[in-house]
């Protein structure tokens, strides 16, 4: 297990003991306090543009406030997720919107300005050219790529998250992974090739 | 079975890797938790408050909002020492390759007094609706923003579950399955669409239409058996739910018609 999803644990664990105390208003003040860092990343994973990730990571829990008094304590971090995946698709859905009406796209900015492989290295525009990589993986197999390769959660915890099979897991990250690597290779080679 | 080994902990050469480091450092600022705080503290206090003026509400969410400074600069230190060194401020300074693992403290005052007025705005629009949302409000079951309603999709959303909470709080299972009509022809694909659902199987159920209760539990279960809100949506309906959503999605399906 990675250090982060350690981490995760321990800070469920670490707020186990407040939860099962806590009325519904302390339970989401302690869900914001566990959890925030979680909802946020996974927003900005699932293609949420920079500028609109902190309303979205408010948002979602600003709807679970209204529903976690129902969720069982043991699974407000799935809850949590499920939420983080329906505000992020109508983030998406806004956003292309917005690039339809003002013809605005800001990941074909980063396409044109490919100079060469060096700059790839360079981290501001690497998180943009992961961002149109995984915006180009399929839903379902980028949640299960994010939750894997970035909150290195394992197979068993993802598909206790998603409540789906553990084999459908493996089957979503496979594909997620060739292709990733599939992208990456082509863009390296692209970058390359411009920089020659 | 085995996981397979992270892309991240391949050759630091290869592009693959690179790119995963470059969104390790990936996280939200403390302000941001800050403001998120305040938003959900408020409607807590408003009810508190009971039947407040503007002006109480006012108060009330510039006390929540101190109190909420004091108690999230604690639960954030005490966060800071789990999961703070992972997950560091997003901000633009750059840093050498490998540098993302080590802890960067900052002292996050800065950023919560940017975000003070921010916050206090959120707070209102979001808490504004809790304080006309009673019982006994006049039955517009409107949703729609009015002049001095919140604007924003979610707030209307929430502004219109309340509602349907204040209404389900009274007794009233059809005013509450009314209101929840009025929130489905409004937002159809709402992000609190699960929430409203586990809300009409419970004012189904207590209005006596068990059978559609239980149908649209059929139907929530048959979908998602172990999900969050599968414990609850089980708790409102009568045993032997799960059984008959095996093999009752026909009928799920018809009653799902209502929604």
């Amino acid at each position: 297990m990675g250090d982060r999803s350690l981490a995760l644990t321990e800070t469920a664990v670490s707020c186990a003991s407040e939860q099962a105390e806590a009325g519904p208003e302390d339970r989401i003040q302690i869900a914001v306090t566990a959890h925030f860092d979680f909802v946020w990343r996974t927003i900005r994973r699932l293609g949420v543009e920079p500028g609109a990730v902190d309303d979205a990571a408010q948002e979602v829990f600003i709807v679970a406030n209204k529903g976690i008094a129902e969720v069982a304590r043991t699974k407000e971090r799935s809850y949590l997720f499920a939420i983080a995946l329906r505000v992020a698709a109508q983030k998406r859905r806004t956003q292309r919107r917005r690039r339809e009406v003002g013809n605005h796209d800001a990941l074909r900015e980063v396409a044109d300005g490919a100079k060469g492989p060096d700059e790839l290295l360079d981290e501001r525009r690497a998180r943009q050219v992961m961002d149109q990589i995984l915006e180009s993986l399929p839903l379902e197999q980028r949640a299960v790529f994010v939750l894997f390769e970035m909150e290195e959660m394992t197979t068993v915890q993802i598909a206790e998250m998603l409540n789906i099979p553990a084999g459908t897991v493996a089957s979503r990250l496979r594909r997620s992974r060739e292709l990733f690597m599939k992208a990456v290779n082509r863009r390296w080679a692209r970058d390359a090739r411009a920089g020659a | 079975m085995r996981d397979p080994e992270r892309i991240i902990q391949g050759n630091v050469n290869d592009p693959a890797v690179r790119l995963m480091q470059s969104v390790r450092r990936d996280g939200p600022s403390a302000g941001v938790r800050q403001r998120t705080l305040a938003a959900l503290g408020a409607p807590a206090a408003i009810a508190i408050a009971g039947k407040a003026t503007a002006t109480t509400l006012l108060v009330a969410s510039a006390k929540w909002l101190a109190v909420a400074t004091g108690l999230s600069l604690a639960a954030l230190g005490v966060a800071h020492n789990v999961i703070g060194s992972k997950s560091p401020s997003n901000d633009a300074t750059r840093k050498a390759p490998g540098a993302w693992v080590q802890d960067k403290k900052t002292n996050p005052m800065p950023a919560e007094a940017a975000t003070a007025a921010a916050s206090l705005q959120v707070v209102q629009e979001i808490a504004a609706p809790d304080a006309v949302a009673t019982p006994d409000a006049p039955r517009s079951e409107r949703t729609t923003a009015a002049p001095g309603r919140p604007t924003s999709q979610l707030a209307r959303e929430v502004a219109a579950l309340d509602r349907a909470r204040a209404a389900a709080l009274a007794h009233q299972p059809l005013r509450v399955i009314a209101l929840l009509d009025a929130y489905q022809r409004e937002f159809p694909n709402g992000a609190l669409n699960p929430e409203a659902r586990v809300l009409r199987i419970e004012a189904l159920a207590g209005s006596g239409q068990l059978d559609k209760a239980r149908a649209l539990a059929q139907k929530l279960l048959a979908a998602d058996p172990t999900g969050p809100l599968a414990d609850r949506v089980r708790a409102l309906v009568p045993a032997g739910v799960d059984e008959k959503s095996k093999s009752g999605r026909s009928n799920a399906s018809a009653a799902a018609t209502s929604q």
